[in-house]
C-alpha cells in the first residue's frame, strides 16, 4: 500500500475525528467549536491537494478495505479527476461557510453539535464523490441528506422549519429511492458493489434494462439538482436553513446531482444508449432555466430570489450534461464550480444585507449602495457573474455549454432559445441589485457598518471568483481529464 | 422408548421450572419487583446459555438421525430442533432479558408484578415448544399456552378498561385462531390417522390441505396478517410497553416462520405458500403504512408500523418460497433480527415516554427531547431504523430485500417491490414527523413538566441500559452487518425446512 | 521573440487598466491629466501599430483552450483613431466648462480604451466577444451617477439588457460558426462559413443581424442609445455614442463575406435598411427632440450603411465611409449637447458630403437608378436634419428633463408646422407649395397618430415588457408555486382527515366486525388452495 493510498481515507476520517471531538466536547463555545470544524475541514482540503502528484502520475488513487465481504461490499474509495473537482468545490464551500458562520448569530446554543453536523454534511458529500462502492455511495448520499435535514430542523428560522425539513427530506428521498432501485439492480445483476467493476461490465446488460436504469438515474439525480417539476423542496429549504447551511446546500449539494449523473449513468452505460434522453435533458434544462429565472423575478424574499436562481442555474448544468458532448459536459463541470463560487458569494451578500437591515422583503430594502459601497461592489460582481458577464467565471462555462449545445446537433433552435433565455438571468439579477442598492434609503433603522466577520469572507470569495474566471486553464484541464473516462477522446 | 438428547428439551425445562420457582419465591419471600426481575434475568440467561449450546450442536444434529427428544413410536411426542427455530428462540430470549430488565423499573408503580415475570417465562416456553414440536396436537396446546399467557400479559393493567378490552380482544381472536387449528387437526387426523407432521407429509391429500389451510389461517391471525390484523393496534397500543415490545418484536413475527413449516408439511406447495405470503404482504405494507399516518397515540402508531414491517418480512419469505431462493431466506432472517431489535427498542422508548410524561398522545411528544434527551435519541434511532435511513440496521435489511426482489426479475415480485417502495415512502410521512416532534417547541403538557423540573429527567438505569444496548445494536448492525448476515446465511444452510 | 506590435498592444491594453486602478485607488491624482495622457498614448501607439504594418500576432496565451491572437489591420486602427479624435474634439469643445465627467466616469473611460482596443484588434472571436460585452457593460455603467437616481438606474438596466441581448445574438452566431468550422480565428471562420449549408448560414446571419441592429442603434433597436443620451450627456456619452457603434461598424465589415455569400442575404440587408429608413422617416420626421434627433439621424445613416454594404463590391473603401459616419456622430453629439455653436446647420451637410463622396467614388459600381435614389434619400435626410435643427431649439432646455418637457415643443398643428416667415413665402409661391404644404400637414397628422400610438408606446415598451414579464412570472408563481403547494397540501390534509375519522370509527367498532374477517379469510385461503 503506497502512502497515497493511506492518505486517501483521511479525507473522510479527519472530519470524522473532528465530529468525535465536537461530540465529546459538550461545553465548547461557538468560536472554539468552529475552529475545530475549520481545522478538520482544512485537513480534508489539504489531502486531495497533496494527492495531486499521485493523481497526475496514475490518473486515480484507490483505497479498498473489505467491509461486508459476503455481499461483495467493501469500503473502497477512489480519487479521480472528476471527484477531485467536486470534492475541492464542496470542501472549499464548507470551509467558507464555516468561516462565515462565525459572524452569524445562529448556532450559539449547542454549537458543538452545529459544527459536528456541518462536518457530517460535508463528509457526506466528500464520501459521495469519493466512494467507489455503490453501497457506500448510497450511505454517504443519505448521510448528506440526513445531516442537512437535521441542520434545517434544529437551527432553521421560524416554526415552519419542521414542515420544510420534512418536505425536503421526503421529496429528496423519493429521488434517492429511484437511484437506489438502479443501484440494487446493478448490484443484483453483477453480484458486486464495486463501481469500477460495474463500469467495466454494465454495458453488457440488456438494452431495455439499460434504458430503464438511465431514466431512473436521471430522474433521481434531477430531484437533487432541483430541476423544474421536482424543485419544490428547494426554495423553502434554502430560505429556512441558517445561512451557512444555505450556502452549502446551494453551492455544493445541488451539484452532487450533476456528479451523480456523470458518475453513474454516463460512466456506466455507453453514450449511444443515453442519446435518446439527450433532448429531454436539454428541454428540462431549458425549462428549468427559464422557469427558475421567472420565479426569481416574481419572488419578494431576497433569500428566495437567490434560491430560485439556483433552479435556473441547475438548468444550465443539466442542459450541458444533456448535450452529451465533450464541451457541453466540460461546461457543466465548470459551471458547477463557478456556480458554487458565485452562489456562495450571493448568499453571503444576502446574509450581510439581512444582518444590516433585519429585513428580507425586497420592497422594504433600498438605497444601500451609498452606505455600503464594498457590499455593493461584491453584489455587483456576483450579479454580473451569475448573468454570465465575460471576465467572471460563469461566462466560460456558459460558452462551453452552449458550444456543446451546438455540437450535439440535437436542435439548433433549442440551443438558441436557451442562449437567449439567459438574458432573463440579467433581468432578475438587475432587479435584485437595483432594488436593494439604489433609490431612497430603506429601512430607516440600519446598522452603521456591515459586520466585518461576514464581509471579509465575502470579499475573499469575490477575489477568488475574479481570479478563477480569468484563469480557467487548470480547471478546464481537470474537467477534460475527468471526462476522458466517460467519453474517451471524442471531440 | 427413545428419549434422545436431553439437551434439546433443557431450555424449555429451565423456563417452565423457572416460572414456577419465580412465582413461589416471590410469593413466599415477598420479594420486591427488582429482585424478581433479577431472578428472572438469571433464569433467562441460563436458558440462553443452554440454547446457545444447542445452537452449536445443530450442525451435528443435521447429520445424525438421533436428533430429537421424545417418543418415536406412534402417538409419541417428538421435539426436534432446527437451526432457524433455535436462532429465533435465542433472539426471543435476548429480547426477553431486555424487557425483564426494563420491567424492573417499569412495573414499579404496578401492584401485581408477582405474576408478570412467570407469565413472560411461560410465554417464551410456549414459543419454544412451538418451534420444536412436530406433533400437531402438541403444537396446538403450546400455541394455546402462548396465547393465554400473552393475553394475560396484555390485560396486565387491569385497572384500565381499555387494557382489559384489548386483552379480551386478543384472547377471543387468538382463540378463534387456535380453534381453527383444532379444526385443521381434525381434518389431518381424519385423512392420515396420525397427528404427526412427518406422516402427514408422506400421505397428503385434499383433507390435509384443508387442514393446512386451517393452520395457515390460525397462524396468519397470530402474525397479524391483513385483514386479520385488527387486534394488533389495540393490543400493542394498550398492553404494557414491555409486553408490546416482546409481542411486536418477536412473538407475532416468529409465527411467520412456523407457518410455512406446518403448511408445507401438510401438503401446500411452495408456490402456493409463496404466492399467499407475497400477495398479503402487499396488503400489510399498504395498510400498515397508510394507517400509520394519522394516529393520535404513539404506541398505536408503532403498532401500525409493526403491521407494515410484518409485510416486509412476509415479502422476503414469500419470495424465498415462491422462487426457491436461499438469498431471500437469508434476507428474511436478517430482517427478522433487525425488526425484533428495532421494534423492541421503539416500544421500550415509547414506554419510557409514557412512564415519565404520563401522556400517550403523539402531540404530547412535542419538545419532549428537552426533557429526556437520551430517550429521544434512542427513539429517533428506532424510528430512523424503521424508516430505513442508511447506517442504521433497517436500511441493510431493506437493501437485502430489494436486491432479492430484483434478483428474481419476476413480474409479480417487481409489482410487490413497487408496493414495497410506495409503502416505504408513505411510511416516511409517518416516521419523520413523529421523530421531528420530539425536538419541536414543547407542547403545553411538556411545558408544564418543564416548569416543574427545568432540568432533564433522571431516567432510571434499569430502563436506560436495555434501551441503550438495543440502540447500540441497531447502529452496529447498520454499520457493520457482516457477522449478522453471516449468521443468517449459516442458519439457512442448516435449516431443516 | 517579442513582436514590437505585440508589445505595443500589450502596453496599450495595460496602461489604461493601470490608470483606471490608479484613479480608483488614489483620490489625489487628476482624472483630466491621466485621461489626456492615455489618449495621447493611444494615439501614438495606434499610429505606431499602423506604421509597423498589418500582421497576425500569435500570443502563446490560451483561454478556455483557444489561443489568443491579434490581427492588426488598418481598418480597426483608423476606426479607433477617428473615435479618439472625436473624443479630443469633445474635450476641446467643452474647454473649461464642466464636462459632466466624474472620477467614476474617467475610470470607465480608461477601461473602455483597453477593451475597445481588444475588441477591435483581437483576431479571435471569443476574446473579441468578451471585449465587446465588457464595452457594453461600461456603456451602461456610464449612466450611473448616484445611488439615489432611480431614473439613471432604469436607464442602466435598459441599456445593459438590450446590449446584452444583442451580444447573445452575436454569441449564438459565433458558437454556431465555431461548431461548423472548428476554429475561432475570425478570418478563417468567416471564410469557412461562406460555404456552409444555407439554413445554418441563415441562423448565423440573423444572429449577427440582431447584434448589429442593436449595436448600431437603429430604430427601433436603438432605444438603449436614447436612454444613454438622456441619462449621461457629455463626454461619458462617448462610449455608447461613438465607441460602441464603431465596434459595430467593424463587426459589420468583418462579416461582409457572409452577407455577400448569398444573394438573398444581400437583398434582405437592403430591404431591412431601406424599410427601417422609411419607417423612421415616417414616424420620427415631424416630432424631433434633440436626443431623439441624434439617435434618429445616426440611425438613418446606419440604415444607409447597411443598404450600401449590401450592394458594395469593394468593401475596403468603406473605411472612409465609416470614419465619416463617426465624425458625423460627433457633430450630432456636440450639436445636441451644446448651445454655443451657431453653425449647427452646417453639420447637417456632413451626411450629404459623406454620401456624396461615397457615391461619387463608387459611381461606376452601381446602376444609375440606385445612385440617383441614393442621392435623393441623402438630400431628404439632410433637409430633415436642417429642418429639425432649426425647429427644435427651446431656450430653457435642461439635459435631464428632456422627456418631461418635450411634448409642448413637438409637432404643432398645421399652421405652426412651418416657421412663420417660411409659411408666408409658401403662400405666395402658388399651388405647388400649397399642395406640398397640405401634404406635409397630412403627413403630420399621420405622424402625430403614429407618434402617439406607436412611438410613445415603443418608448415605454421596454418598461412594459419588463412589467409584463414580472407580472407573468408573478402569475405563474402564484398559480404554480404557491397554489399547487397549497392545493396538494389541502388534498393531503383532506385525505389525512378522512383517515383520522376512519380511525375514530375503528376505535368505536365492536368486535364482531373483526371476527367476521376470520371466516372470510378462510374462504379466501380455500379458494386459493383449491381453485387456483
Amino acid at each position: 500500500m503506497t502512502p497515497y493510498e493511506i492518505l486517501l481515507p483521511g479525507i473522510t476520517l479527519l472530519p470524522l475525528v473532528g465530529v468525535t471531538i465536537l461530540l465529546i466536547w459538550r461545553d465548547a463555545s461557538k468560536r472554539k467549536a468552529a475552529i475545530v470544524g475549520i481545522i478538520s475541514e482544512g485537513c480534508a482540503l489539504i489531502i486531495p491537494i497533496a494527492l495531486l502528484t499521485a493523481l497526475r502520475k496514475d490518473g486515480a488513487v484507490y483505497f479498498s478495505m473489505p467491509w461486508i465481504p459476503n455481499m461483495g461490499i467493501s469500503l473502497s474509495l477512489e480519487l479521480s479527476w472528476l471527484s477531485l473537482i467536486f470534492l475541492l468545490t464542496e470542501v472549499l464551500v464548507t470551509l467558507v461557510a464555516m468561516i462565515y458562520s462565525l459572524g452569524e448569530k445562529k448556532g450559539e446554543k449547542h454549537s458543538n453539535y452545529y459544527y459536528a453536523l456541518l462536518l457530517l454534511f460535508s463528509l457526506g458529500m466528500s464520501g459521495t464523490t469519493l466512494s467507489d462502492d455503490i453501497f457506500l455511495f448510497f450511505i454517504f448520499w443519505e448521510l448528506m441528506l440526513v445531516a442537512s435535514v437535521l441542520l434545517i430542523i434544529v437551527w432553521g428560522d421560524g416554526e415552519k422549519r419542521f414542515g420544510v425539513g420534512l418536505k425536503y427530506f421526503i421529496i429528496t428521498h423519493v429521488g434517492s429511492l429511484m437511484v437506489l432501485v438502479c443501484l440494487v439492480t446493478l448490484f443484483v445483476n453483477f453480484g458486486t458493489a464495486s463501481l469500477s467493476v460495474l463500469i467495466m461490465n454494465a454495458s453488457t446488460l440488456p438494452i431495455n434494462l439499460q434504458l430503464f436504469m438511465i431514466s431512473f438515474f436521471l430522474i433521481g439525480f434531477c430531484v437533487k439538482m432541483a430541476i423544474f417539476p421536482v424543485h419544490i423542496w428547494l426554495p423553502d429549504a434554502h430560505t429556512v436553513a441558517p445561512m451557512p447551511v444555505t450556502i452549502i446546500l446551494a453551492a455544493a449539494m445541488l451539484s452532487m446531482g450533476a456528479f451523480g449523473v456523470l458518475r453513474y449513468p454516463f460512466a456506466l452505460f455507453p453514450l449511444e444508449n443515453i442519446q435518446p434522453f439527450a433532448i429531454w435533458m436539454m428541454i428540462a434544462g431549458l425549462v428549468s432555466e427559464v422557469y427558475g429565472a421567472l420565479m426569481a423575478l416574481a419572488e419578494k424574499d431576497i433569500k428566495r430570489i437567490i434560491a430560485y436562481s439556483s433552479v435556473s442555474q441547475m438548468g444550465y448544468i443539466l442542459f450541458g450534461l444533456g448535450t452529451l458532448t465533450q464541451r457541453g459536459m466540460e461546461g457543466a463541470i465548470l459551471h458547477v464550480v463557478y456556480h458554487a463560487i458565485v452562489k456562495a458569494m450571493l448568499f453571503m451578500v444576502v446574509g450581510i444585507i439581512i444582518a444590516v437591515t433585519r429585513e428580507r422583503h425586497i420592497y422594504k430594502i433600498g438605497g444601500l449602495g451609498k452606505k455600503f459601497p464594498i457590499l455593493c461592489g461584491c453584489a455587483a460582481i456576483g450579479i454580473l457573474g451569475i448573468s454570465g458577464m465575460p471576465p467572471l467565471g460563469i461566462f466560460n462555462s456558459e460558452w462551453l455549454i452552449f458550444a456543446g449545445g451546438f455540437d450535439s446537433g440535437v436542435s439548433i433552435t433549442l440551443t438558441v432559445i436557451t442562449l437567449l433565455g439567459s438574458v432573463l438571468t440579467l433581468v432578475y439579477g438587475l432587479r435584485f441589485f437595483g432594488k436593494i442598492f439604489f433609490g431612497p434609503m430603506k429601512p430607516d433603522r440600519l446598522a452603521e457598518k456591515s459586520p466585518r466577520a461576514l464581509l471579509f469572507p465575502t470579499i475573499a470569495v469575490t477575489i477568488f471568483l475574479i481570479f478563477e474566471g480569468l484563469a480557467p486553464a487548470t480547471l478546464l484541464n481537470w474537467a477534460m481529464r475527468s471526462l476522458s473516462g466517460i467519453i474517451g477522446g471524442i471531440r | 422408548m427413545n428419549t434422545g438428547t436431553f439437551s434439546i428439551i433443557l431450555p424449555a425445562v429451565i423456563l417452565i421450572v423457572g416460572a414456577f420457582l419465580v412465582y413461589l419465591f416471590s410469593r413466599f419471600f415477598r420479594l420486591r419487583n427488582r429482585l424478581i426481575a433479577i431472578l428472572t434475568v438469571l433464569i433467562l440467561t441460563a436458558t440462553l446459555v443452554s440454547l446457545v449450546m444447542l445452537y452449536l450442536q445443530v450442525p451435528e444434529f443435521y447429520h445424525s438421525p438421533n436428533n430429537f427428544f421424545g417418543l418415536s413410536e406412534p402417538g409419541g411426542i417428538i421435539y426436534r430442533p432446527n437451526a432457524l427455530g433455535v436462532f429465533i428462540l435465542i433472539v426471543a430470549i435476548i429480547i426477553g432479558i431486555m424487557i425483564t430488565l426494563y420491567s424492573a423499573e417499569y412495573l414499579s408503580r404496578d401492584p401485581r408484578f408477582v405474576t408478570y415475570y412467570p407469565l413472560i417465562l411461560l410465554t417464551l416456553a410456549g414459543l419454544m415448544g412451538m418451534f420444536m414440536s412436530t406433533n400437531l396436537f402438541n403444537l396446538f396446546l403450546l400455541t394455546e399456552l402462548t396465547t393465554i399467557t400473552a393475553s394475560a400479559l396484555v390485560a396486565f393493567r387491569f385497572q384500565q378498561e381499555i387494557a382489559i378490552k384489548a386483552g379480551f380482544k386478543y384472547l377471543i381472536m387468538s382463540s378463534l385462531g387456535t380453534m381453527t387449528m383444532l379444526l385443521g387437526i381434525y381434518f389431518v387426523y381424519r385423512s392420515t390417522g396420525s397427528m404427526h407432521l412427518d406422516q402427514a407429509l408422506a400421505q397428503s391429500d385434499s383433507f390435509t390441505r384443508i387442514g393446512a389451510a386451517c393452520f395457515l389461517l390460525g397462524f396468519s391471525l397470530k402474525a397479524g396478517i391483513v385483514p386479520l390484523h385488527t387486534w394488533v393496534p389495540d393490543v400493542y397500543g394498550h398492553a404494557p410497553s414491555a409486553v408490546s415490545g416482546l409481542l411486536a418484536g418477536v412473538l407475532s413475527k416468529s409465527m411467520l416462520f412456523i407457518l410455512p413449516v406446518i403448511s408445507l408439511r401438510l401438503g401446500m406447495t411452495r408456490g402456493e405458500l409463496g404466492g399467499y405470503l407475497m400477495l398479503f404482504a402487499c396488503f400489510n405494507m399498504l395498510v400498515g403504512s397508510v394507517r400509520m399516518l394519522k394516529q393520535s397515540l404513539y404506541r398505536r402508531f408503532l403498532s401500525f408500523s409493526s403491521i407494515a414491517q410484518t409485510g416486509y418480512l412476509m415479502f422476503g419469505l414469500g419470495m424465498g418460497y415462491y422462487f426457491d431462493l436461499d438469498q431471500a431466506f437469508t434476507a428474511s432472517v436478517f430482517l427478522f433480527l433487525v425488526i425484533a431489535v428495532m421494534k423492541c427498542l421503539a416500544f421500550l422508548s415509547a414506554g419510557m415516554y409514557q412512564f415519565y410524561s404520563g401522556s400517550q398522545d403523539i402531540d404530547g411528544l412535542r419538545g419532549i427531547g428537552r426533557l429526556m434527551p437520551g430517550t429521544a435519541f434512542s427513539f429517533s434511532v428506532a424510528l430512523g431504523g424503521l424508516a430505513g435511513i442508511p447506517l442504521l440496521a433497517g436500511f441493510t435489511g431493506k437493501w437485502l430485500i430489494f436486491s432479492v426482489a430484483l434478483v428474481t426479475g419476476d413480474r409479480f415480485a417487481i409489482l410487490c417491490l413497487v408496493v414495497f417502495m410506495i409503502s416505504t415512502l408513505i411510511s416516511l410521512g409517518g416516521y419523520l414527523p413523529t421523530l421531528v416532534k420530539q425536538y419541536q417547541d414543547p407542547s403545553p403538557e411538556v411545558k408544564e413538566l418543564l416548569t416543574r423540573s427545568p432540568r432533564a429527567f433522571r431516567v432510571s438505569h434499569w430502563m436506560l441500559v436495555p434501551v441503550d444496548v438495543l440502540s447500540l445494536l441497531v447502529i452496529v448492525m447498520g454499520v457493520y452487518p457482516t457477522p449478522w448476515i453471516n449468521l443468517a446465511e449459516n442458519i439457512i444452510r442448516w435449516m431443516l425446512i | 521573440m517579442l513582436d514590437l506590435s505585440y508589445l505595443i498592444i500589450l502596453v496599450l491594453f495595460c496602461v489604461p487598466l493601470l490608470a483606471a486602478l490608479l484613479l480608483g485607488l488614489i483620490r489625489r491624482c487628476s482624472a483630466k491629466w491621466i485621461l489626456g495622457f492615455e489618449t495621447g498614448l493611444m494615439f501614438l501607439g495606434l499610429v505606431g501599430l499602423g506604421v509597423l504594418g498589418e500582421r497576425e500576432i500569435a500570443t502563446s496565451l490560451f483561454f478556455l483552450g483557444e489561443e489568443i491572437t491579434f490581427s492588426v489591420t488598418n481598418m480597426p486602427i483608423l476606426l479607433f483613431l477617428s473615435a479618439l479624435t472625436t473624443l479630443v474634439v469633445m474635450f476641446w469643445h467643452y474647454g473649461k466648462k464642466d464636462p459632466l465627467l466624474t472620477r467614476f466616469h474617467s475610470i470607465l473611460l480608461s477601461l473602455s480604451f483597453s477593451f475597445g482596443l481588444i475588441a477591435l484588434l483581437s483576431g479571435q472571436f471569443m476574446i473579441r466577444y468578451i471585449a465587446i460585452d465588457v464595452v457594453g457593460l461600461l456603456a451602461a455603467m456610464m449612466v450611473l451617477t448616484s445611488f439615489a437616481d432611480i431614473f439613471a438606474l432604469k436607464g442602466f438596466i435598459i441599456i445593459f439588457q438590450v446590449l446584452r441581448l444583442g451580444d447573445l445574438g452575436l454569441l449564438a452566431a459565433i458558437l454556431l460558426m465555431n461548431h461548423y468550422t472548428g476554429t475561432l480565428e475570425i478570418s478563417e471562420m468567416i471564410s469557412a462559413t461562406t460555404i456552409l449549408p444555407l439554413n445554418i448560414r441563415t441562423w448565423i446571419y440573423f444572429g449577427f443581424m440582431l447584434a448589429l441592429l442593436i449595436k448600431l442603434a437603429i430604430w427601433p433597436f436603438g432605444i438603449w442609445l436614447q436612454k444613454a443620451g438622456e441619462c449621461a450627456p457629455g463626454i461619458p456619452f462617448w462610449i455608447s455614442g461613438i465607441l460602441t457603434p464603431a465596434l459595430g461598424y467593424y463587426l459589420l465589415y468583418r462579416i461582409l463575406p457572409i452577407i455577400h455569400s448569398e444573394l438573398i442575404f444581400v437583398n434582405l440587408t437592403l430591404y431591412i435598411g431601406l424599410g427601417l429608413y422609411l419607417l423612421v422617416l415616417l414616424v420620427k420626421s415631424l416630432r424631433l427632440v434633440r436626443v431623439d434627433q441624434f439617435t434618429n439621424m445616426s440611425g438613418l445613416l446606419n440604415c444607409f450603411l447597411l443598404a450600401a454594404l449590401a450592394i458594395n463590391q469593394n468593401p475596403d473603401f468603406l473605411v472612409f465611409y465609416f470614419i465619416g459616419l463617426i465624425f458625423y456622430r460627433m457633430t450630432l453629439v456636440l450639436q445636441t449637447l451644446s448651445r454655443r455653436l451657431n453653425t449647427k446647420v452646417l453639420f447637417a451637410l456632413v451626411p450629404l458630403a459623406v454620401n456624396g463622396i461615397f457615391i461619387g467614388v463608387n459611381f461606376a459600381d452601381y446602376p444609375f437608378q440606385f445612385s440617383a435614389g441614393w442621392v435623393m434619400l441623402t438630400l431628404l435626410t439632410v433637409m430633415w436634419d436642417i429642418w429639425a435643427i432649426r425647429q427644435g431649439m427651446p431656450d430653457d432646455w435642461q439635459p435631464f428633463d428632456l422627456l418631461r418637457e418635450e411634448p409642448s415643443v413637438g409637432v404643432p398643428p398645421d399652421e405652426e408646422l412651418v416657421p412663420v416667415q417660411q409659411s408666408s413665402q409658401l403662400k405666395e409661391s402658388g399651388w405647388i407649395q400649397d399642395g406640398v404644404y397640405r401634404l406635409t400637414g397630412f403627413m403630420g397628422h399621420i405622424a402625430e397618430w403614429v407618434y402617439d400610438h406607436v412611438e410613445m408606446r415603443l418608448d415605454a415598451s421596454w418598461d412594459l415588457l419588463g412589467q409584463k414579464l414580472v407580472h407573468f412570472s408573478e402569475l405563474t408563481w402564484h398559480s404554480v408555486e404557491i397554489r399547487t403547494i397549497e392545493k396538494t397540501g389541502q388534498l393531503m390534509d383532506d385525505a389525512l382527515k378522512s383517515l383520522q375519522a376512519h380511525e375514530r370509527n375503528v376505535l368505536k367498532r365492536s368486535l364482531r366486525w373483526d371476527l367476521a374477517w376470520i371466516p372470510m379469510m378462510m374462504v379466501i385461503i380455500l379458494i386459493m388452495l383449491f381453485v387456483f
